[in-house]
């Protein structure tokens, strides 16, 4: 009896745990009457088929809808608030709730685990390889139906309809590609290059303005540079050239970079050509051991700041501030020292020529830009119209306005059709600005749309005022920055910019940004990438250091050998059937 | 049934919630190891995944140059635990001495302020250590102030003394924590013992050796097996930021290794398979030191 | 040999005479300090106040360069003393949505979640010295053996799916319940307690459950004590679990939602290498906080309020609370 009473007392303890346990169940809302079985067929609207794309009926937006957003671009987890987040609510009556792999210390895990429960999201960001598998998988809605109807996403139907044709068996429509333009497909609007040397305008004229006709060059200007100023106007030491660490994925990323000036482009272990050509990352010819070399030269030059293989980025920013680097080679590295004042001084970084580069160049993203948004199998049917006509605003003019420069009268004014950025519009991401009370209250950095990918790229054109999103280059803007450096500058080497004066002199190509669903590796070859990247990162690292060229040589040798011995060859073989449709879609658009 | 038996039977029931928890937390999911021996990759089904067999057991050394990494990636492992575990008594000796301060407010300071460094995370200190160390830091800076040094010395670059000054690193982390048991421990001892002893005229050192030492061996027993059985478990975030090219060869433990490898969404199935391997070592290298202290000192310790 | 008379008075009597006597004890022990023993402490002295400043300098460190100017910070220039105070860094900390909440979550899941550990491991840690259990030694080792046991992420989180502990605050607190580490900690202490005194219990009639709560749970509670330390401290650290198994904003801890605001203020730098547009102007924003002195503010948030309770904790492990039984 005694014994019966104890089971019957440990049962009902647990059963009191586990009731607990339901008890405090607490379901948002979104997954709460999205249960349903995957539907690949939807019935949103029942005359779709027909010629003429009618706009869909309003969704009913009486219900509050917390959309759970699986987002791997986002650096944001939880529900979108301020500004943006009232935009979203007063139109929709949508909450988004962002869930965000990159903000985990481990976001495979998320992945995985989401995947095995077979939900990712209702919404959801993928890159273009796993967007592929899980269209495969199942857990994608198909949006062929009535995707057409949408007439701000109907803009970019050839993209898209590009885009899908290699999911499943290319004919439904499931993903939108992002950060689209209509441009074209070998369209490049940008102000400046993306990777090129540049250099403070006042000290490379300190030093006679000399005329750069390759790396040697480059190195004496900035070994002149460095002797005339071996620490900054405080007196702490300052470097030509300031490298970190804590961006190396498979390779050194800083070299990486600058692969990129003698028309190679790191992707994997091969490097792409602007002549479309495809070489090993070890081809001893190739732009990432001329680089590599670059740097140990450099350093034995004494031009490298000797923190550099310890050190992460935010140790450089607070250098570049500081003006203790003297070379940049990213165009957005003008941020941590540019401003209209400087530039009045003459101190502005800026691009110099150095006569032998050929820029490899990728065209702004007309086809997308590797990431693509689709929306989850599992939704209901209510929910996918709302959701869609999310979408569908969210490429519109207006979304895409909003999202490129903020709101109108807080951020820009408008003033016979042109746009002009407030004083707050221009220190809107540096500056704290507080957002009015009915405009959703709080900073305007931290109400900024957190879903940070957008399905129209900023270079695209405002049809309402002729010239692109972006507000940096509107012509108000590029009127306000101008300054003594870009009018000197522009004197000197004959051009309005450098995209304009490298093209000129045949010193950039610009290939055509192509966006496809790339082979995914296997798990071998996952392997086999994860082990050889450390090698080559750690030795890339070594080699900048080295003693003497011997060293130097002795050490890119023993890193090909030990690469061998890791299957290197089947990943370069892997990586060059990998990319070959690329080049192919690459030589097409050409 | 004996009186006895139901009793005993009794006794087990009083623990069986916890024991169905324990089952219900990490025993079913166990099936999970099956996914060592797939090539699984999301987001397809399990099912839908080929069957690999042992395949991501023996990748592990599969060509000599992965065999050469094992072994430094070993000897490292060996190493960092071998010091870990030779200085295992260090808490224990921090807690007895720390207990023989009579000031009841510097003991609570010290023992406060020791734990501090365990609550901040490794990516911290390794800002703090490259505030410290780096080309035109503090040591630096003294040290060229008193002309010790002509040129900066790279501390955080170098590949000598790796193992040590990790060990450094991790003793100055954990200590304090550490001996958090062991402070605990102490407050048990059996206050008339004490009392007898200084009756009988024993000097601290005495006490210490002959009393509290003694009373805190079982607990410091216990803490060995659990670490020893740890062996292969460094964990990874203290030598993930402080890696670099040029230490590399001496800090990469196994967890480490394993990181670098598998990190990322290819890895899964060959993660499980290490750490299957890992609890396997684990629980033999538990059996093993249980069956020695059994023979050795007469009792099985778990 | 065992005292009777301080099993039958009231436990908080015995406390006080305890106190009292070893009050009398050391009056009685200051006055004949050996020359050796003098030279002992004072060896303690220093080695502990050099332990101490290793351990505090840092702490210190940090601190002060969370209310300095944050470009003066970054460049490692705050070394002693704090230049250009401002309070900044902890202002924008306060103003994270849902801080409040977060905090409140915090403290359930660290209060309730070391309540319920701390409870199980003292009792099955006592249960387990029962040698009259049924497999006593089995069901303890299969317990002990889940130390090294780890299934992998996948299935871990399809169970705790299965049990709808995903957007659900227990899932915080049931798999945590029994820690084997603690368990053990635990179990050794309690070995260490006399076996006459749950003798003299059982003599006098007692259950084992009435062993355990009026005479073990009064002389184990320095390991409690202990294990209370150790699971609150991991509780109120924990946030990895959150991130798999909640999407309810509501449910996010403190850590997480510190952890995600770490994210934002470093997401500079994913932004950079991702994006092929050069508007500068985002590179401006790393400008006001970096993620250093984002990382500091949080370490000082997330430790001070351990800093504030630990001393709590530490009354219990003042000597003289174990009854004066004596053992060979």
């Amino acid at each position: 009896m005694k014994f019966k009473k104890m089971a019957s007392l440990a049962l009902s303890t647990l059963m009191a745990a586990s009731m607990l346990a339901g008890c405090g169940d607490t379901a948002p809302a979104s997954t709460g009457g999205a249960q349903t079985e995957n539907k690949t067929e939807t019935a949103t609207t029942t005359e779709s088929g027909g010629e003429t794309a009618a706009a869909p009926a309003e969704a009913d937006h009486s219900t509050e809808y917390t959309v759970d957003f699986y987002n791997v671009a986002a650096n944001f987890q939880g529900v979108q608030s301020g500004w943006y987040g009232k935009i979203v609510k007063d139109k929709f009556n949508m909450d988004i709730n962002i869930i965000a792999p990159q903000v985990s210390g481990d976001g495979a895990a998320l992945y995985q685990t989401r995947c095995a429960a077979g939900n990712l999201g209702d919404l959801i960001i993928l890159d273009n390889a796993d967007m592929q598998e899980c269209i495969e998988t199942g857990l994608i809605h198909d949006l062929t139906d009535v995707i057409e109807q949408y007439p701000n996403l109907a803009k970019y139907m050839s993209q898209i309809k590009q885009f899908n044709s290699m999911m499943g068996d290319g004919t439904k429509i499931y993903a939108i590609p992002l950060e689209m333009n209509n441009n074209g497909p070998t369209a490049y609007k940008q102000l400046h290059v993306y990777s090129y040397p540049r250099m403070g305008w006042d000290m490379y004229n300190e030093v006679g303005a000399p005329e750069l006709k390759n790396l040697d060059d480059l190195l004496n200007c900035l070994a002149d540079i460095q002797k005339a100023h071996p620490t900054n106007d405080k007196g702490d030491p300052a470097y030509a050239i300031s490298l970190w660490k804590d961006w190396d994925s498979q390779f050194m990323e800083n070299v990486a970079q600058l692969t990129k000036w003698y028309g190679q482009e790191v992707n994997g272990s091969v490097l792409i050509g602007t002549d479309n050509s495809i070489a090993p990352l070890t081809d001893k010819a190739g732009a990432y051991y001329k680089m590599l070399n670059f740097f140990y030269k450099a350093n034995q030059m004494g031009l490298v700041d000797p923190d550099s293989a310890t050190q992460d980025w935010n140790s450089i920013v607070s250098k570049m501030q500081d003006k203790r680097v003297y070379l940049y080679w990213y165009s957005w590295q003008y941020g941590f020292w540019n401003s209209p004042a400087r530039g009045n001084e003459g101190t502005n970084y800026v691009e110099i020529p150095v006569a032998d580069t050929n820029l490899y160049q990728t065209s702004d993203t007309y086809y997308g830009d590797g990431r693509v948004l689709a929306i989850g199998s599992q939704v209901s049917d209510e929910n996918f119209a709302r959701l869609m006509e999310f979408l569908d605003w969210y490429a519109s003019p207006e979304g895409v306005q909003i999202q490129h420069a903020g709101t109108e009268g807080l951020t820009y004014t408008v003033e016979n059709g042109k746009y002009t950025l407030t004083e707050d519009g221009l220190n809107r991401f540096s500056a704290e600005v507080a957002v009015p009370e009915e405009m959703g209250g709080g900073n305007w950095n931290d109400g900024n749309n957190q879903i940070n990918q957008w399905i129209v790229a900023s270079c695209d054109i405002n049809p309402d005022t002729g010239e692109p999103y972006a507000s940096d280059m509107w012509s108000t803007t590029i009127e306000m920055n101008q300054t003594k450096t870009t009018k000197e500058w522009s004197e000197k080497f004959g051009a309005a910019d450098d995209v304009e004066y490298l093209n000129k002199n045949n010193m950039m190509t610009v290939v055509p940004s192509i966006n496809m669903a790339l082979a995914i590796d296997s798990t071998d070859i996952s392997l086999i990438r994860k082990q050889c990247g450390d090698i080559i990162k750690d030795s890339s690292w070594r080699m900048v250091f080295a003693k003497d060229d011997a060293d130097f040589d002795a050490q890119w040798e023993a890193m090909v050998a030990e690469l061998e011995g890791l299957g290197w060859s089947d990943l370069v073989a892997f990586d060059t059937e990998k990319y070959q449709p690329m080049l192919d879609a690459r030589k097409a658009a050409q | 049934m004996t009186k006895k038996k139901v009793y005993s039977f009794k006794l087990f029931l009083m623990v069986l919630p916890f024991i169905v928890l324990v089952l219900l937390f990490c025993y079913y999911p166990l099936y999970g190891w099956m996914y060592a021996f797939y090539d699984y990759k999301p987001p397809k089904a399990l099912a839908n995944c080929p069957f690999v067999g042992f395949k991501w057991f023996t990748s592990l050394i599969s060509s000599q140059t992965k065999i050469n990494q094992i072994v430094q990636v070993l000897k490292n492992t060996f190493a960092m635990s071998g010091i870990t575990l030779g200085t295992s008594w260090l808490p224990m000796l921090f807690a007895v001495f720390l207990n023989e301060i009579r000031g009841v407010k510097f003991r609570k300071f010290v023992q406060t302020v020791t734990t501090l460094p365990n609550f901040v995370s490794w990516v911290m200190v390794y800002s703090i250590a490259f505030a410290l160390f780096n080309s035109t830091g503090m040591m630096n800076s003294l040290l060229m102030k008193f002309g010790m040094i002509e040129q900066p010395i790279l501390f955080l670059q170098q590949s000598e003394h790796v193992w040590f000054t990790q060990w450094l690193w991790l003793t100055w982390k954990n200590l304090g924590w550490a001996a958090i048991m062991y402070i605990a421990a102490i407050s048990s001892i059996d206050d008339e013992l004490l009392q007898a002893a200084r009756v009988d005229g024993a000097n601290r050192m005495q006490i210490i050796w002959h009393i509290t030492i003694p009373s805190l061996l079982p607990t410091y027993f216990v803490l060995l097996v659990i670490n020893v059985a740890n062996f292969l478990n460094n964990g990874m975030e203290q030598y993930y930021v402080f890696q670099n090219a040029f230490n590399k060869e001496f800090i990469q433990v196994l967890d480490l290794y394993v990181y670098n490898m598998a990190m990322g969404s290819g890895g899964y199935s060959v993660s499980v398979a290490i750490s299957m391997l890992k609890s396997l070592v684990s629980v033999v290298l538990l059996i093993i030191v249980n069956g020695a202290s059994k023979a050795i000192r007469g009792e099985s310790i778990l | 040999m065992i005292l009777r008379k301080d099993l039958e008075s009231p436990l908080s009597e015995r406390i006080l005479e305890k106190k009292a006597m070893s009050k009398e004890k050391e009056q009685k022990t200051k006055i004949k300090v050996s020359a050796g023993d003098r030279t002992l402490e004072i060896i303690c002295y220093i080695i502990f106040s050099i332990a101490a400043f290793l351990c505090l300098y840092p702490f210190y460190y940090i601190i002060i360069n969370t209310i300095s100017a944050n470009d003066l910070s970054a460049k490692g220039d705050i070394l002693f003393w704090p230049k250009g105070i401002h309070f900044h860094n902890y202002m924008s900390a306060f103003r994270i949505d849902g801080l409040f909440n977060a905090l409140k979550i915090s403290l359930m899941r660290t209060t309730l979640g070391t309540a319920f550990t701390v409870f199980a491991s003292a009792y099955l840690g006592f249960m387990f010295t029962q040698e009259k259990m049924w497999m006593r030694k089995f069901w303890y080792r299969l317990i002990v053996a889940t130390m090294y046991f780890n299934a992998g992420i996948i299935p871990w989180f399809l169970v705790m799916k299965t049990m709808h502990l995903t957007n659900n605050f227990w899932g915080y607190i049931l798999p945590a319940i029994v820690s084997p580490f603690n368990l053990i900690l635990t179990k050794t202490f309690v070995e260490s307690v006399p076996k006459e005194l749950q003798e003299a219990a059982e003599m006098d009639g007692a259950g084992v459950l009435t062993v355990f709560f009026r005479v073990i749970i009064p002389v184990i509670k320095p390991i409690m004590a202990t294990v209370a330390i150790f699971s609150a401290v991991s509780q109120w650290n924990a946030f990895q679990d959150t991130l798999l198994l909640m999407t309810d904003t509501k449910l996010y801890p403190l850590q997480f939602v510190l952890y995600q605001y770490l994210n934002q203020a470093s997401s500079l730098a994913s932004l950079a290498q991702s994006t092929t547009s050069t508007s500068s102007l985002a590179a401006a924003a790393a400008t006001s906080q970096t993620t250093t002195s984002v990382r500091m503010t949080i370490t000082v948030i997330v430790v001070l309020p351990i800093m504030l309770v630990y001393p709590i904790f530490q009354k219990y492990f003042v000597k003289g609370i174990m009854i004066g039984a004596v053992k060979g």
